[in-house]
């Protein structure tokens, strides 16, 4: 007999309470979600071993398999997977309909991969990539989760990234700290992107944003590197010039919004990397560390940069954001040391002094605003 | 019809139509009539791209030396007008404009260098230890056919006498 029906019949009998009831099956109901996890778990286990045998028994006889079962298998593979998301769209799943998206956009790589391999092709693997971006995208378009706007930028990205490391496409203007100026451009390109598309299409601005911050984290993280050692290319004006640009549109658009501290970040971060190609190729041809004072302008630009956005990240609430960027700096300065000083002993000491600065910067702020700098999140 | 589920069933049509085509062309170029090109050495595989047999032909070589002097050199796809020697096809001469060949190959160039876009063959792991490195000599060549645009389309590569094109 059901569980229901049973306390129906003892609240009936007067035996227990309707709260009593209540309680039962909300007990009763947590203790199952407990269980399903547990099942869910094995389950998926379980699934991923079968997965994989049927994989491996697939692959060990691939070569016995006529190239014309593969080819129709794997067009077979294609269609499924987006009927299967046709399927659950229909019935209101959309997860499950973006997932099934998201294994097409993997299988439509796969099946340019056996193509190739069944026909003995030599081409460029930025091809492949472009077709799968280009294939994805609309895909995109109609998804309610990132995941799939995650996987055409991260598709176009590569296929670019491919087709200008090619010799015979890499333009000069790549040359020195290029990549990273381009790295850095197309960051900032993401993010106003974001800005542009967040009342059209909410899932691809989480996306944009991602794919935005993590070039731009990259290249701030090989412009430090590179303020302290000299480059063995000197950088074109050309992208210095792009990554002005860009960089100018980026702080028109934050003081647009009033989000001064981001502006004071973003234009910290541009000096820091255009800075970095500057000083690093003034001597190229030579691998050799910088002076001094260059180093500690770098360090100081990074330092402005991560401050910055720190007090950017706690004004917009985020708690996590804002340790990345306080850590970004923490890390930053032992390294610092590390470069600077050479003896252990004089590491420590400066590490303590700086340790000693940092706790008192600390407790003025909190003497000063008797809060922590991060409200709370908004609902 | 919701347009989510007319977008997906345009992505239906799209992979139908991109595959397809592609497959029919590829296999259009396999009804041709058979070439042999000869090959020389070159690495032996690459476990990243699968169990395939990489090898350089001796064509892009020739063809490399066909080339007018530097700065003369166009850059992307060239035609040479190809003829048969020794049972083998060797690029002749670069193609003129409109001008008629017995063969054609098309590469691209980039610097001094030619490429036919025939560098791989896949072979079963299992029998790619027995053929590790391409030697060039007389036993040893890519059986191809070749698209009225020049295009090279593998068809069995033969190494030493011995056939690796899956039965």
């Amino acid at each position: 007999m059901k569980l229901g029906r049973k306390l129906a019949e003892w609240r009936e009998a007067n035996l227990i309470t309707a709260e009593q009831a209540q309680g039962i099956l909300a007990f009763e109901a947590e203790r199952g979600r407990r269980a399903n996890w547990v099942v869910l778990a094995l389950g998926a286990v379980g699934a991923l071993g079968v997965v994989t045998g049927i994989i491996s028994l697939i692959a060990a006889n691939w070569d016995e398999i006529p190239p014309a079962v593969k080819l129709a298998a794997a067009l077979a593979m294609l269609v499924a997977s987006l009927a299967a998301a046709s399927h659950f769209s229909r019935e209101g799943k959309t997860l499950a309909s973006d997932l099934f998206l998201a294994v097409h956009a993997g299988l439509v790589l796969a099946m340019i991969g056996l193509v190739g391999q069944v026909y003995h092709l030599a081409g460029a693997p930025w091809r492949a990539l472009a077709v799968a971006a280009a294939m994805a995208v609309p895909a995109a378009l109609i998804a309610r989760h990132s995941i799939l706007a995650d996987i055409a930028i991260g598709y176009a990205l590569s296929s670019l990234a491919l087709f200008l490391g090619e010799e015979r496409h890499r333009p000069p203007w790549l040359e020195g700290l290029g990549w990273i100026l381009l790295a850095a451009s197309i960051g900032g390109v993401l993010l106003l992107l974001a800005d542009a598309v967040h009342d059209i299409h909410p899932p691809a601005v989480r996306a944009l944003r991602r794919w935005g911050t993590g070039l731009l984290l990259a290249a701030a993280l090989v412009a430090a590197v590179a303020w302290s050692v000299s480059l063995a290319e000197r950088t074109h004006p050309p992208m210095m010039i792009v990554a002005g640009v860009v960089t100018a549109a980026c702080l028109l658009r934050l003081l647009w919004l009033r989000n001064s501290a981001t502006a004071l970040g973003a234009a910290a971060l541009a000096a820091l990397i255009v800075g970095a190609a500057v000083v690093g190729g003034r001597s190229p041809g030579a691998w050799h560390a910088l002076d001094a004072t260059t180093r500690f302008l770098g360090f100081s630009f990074f330092c402005a940069a991560g401050g910055a956005f720190a007090v950017g990240a706690a004004r917009a609430g985020s708690r996590r954001l804002t340790n990345l960027f306080t850590l970004a700096i923490a890390a930053r300065i032992v390294v610092l040391f590390l470069e600077v000083l050479k003896t252990l002993a004089l590491t420590g000491f400066g590490l303590l002094l700086t340790g000693a600065v940092f706790c008192g910067v600390a407790w003025a702020w909190w003497r000063l605003h008797r809060v922590l700098p991060v409200p709370e999140p908004r609902s | 019809m919701t347009v989510r589920r007319k977008v997906i069933a345009g992505l239906i049509v799209a992979d139908l139509l991109v595959f397809g085509g592609w497959i029919s062309s590829l296999e259009a170029g396999l009804r041709r009539d058979t070439v042999r090109l000869p090959v020389e050495g070159f690495d032996p595989r690459d476990l990243l791209s699968g169990q395939y047999v990489r090898f350089r032909l001796v064509a892009e070589r020739e063809a490399a030396a066909l080339l007018p002097p530097e700065g003369q050199v166009p850059r992307g796809p060239v035609s040479f007008c190809a003829e048969m020697a020794d049972g083998f096809v060797h690029p002749a001469r670069v193609r003129m404009p409109g001008e008629a060949c017995p063969h054609v190959l098309t590469g691209e160039v980039s610097g001094r260098f030619v490429r036919f876009a025939a560098d791989r063959f896949y072979v079963d792991e299992r029998r790619a230890r027995d053929v590790s490195s391409v030697r060039a000599g007389p036993q040893t060549y890519l059986v191809a056919t070749l698209g009225e645009d020049g295009s090279v389309h593998a068809v069995d590569l033969v190494v030493e006498g011995k056939s690796l094109r899956r039965k």
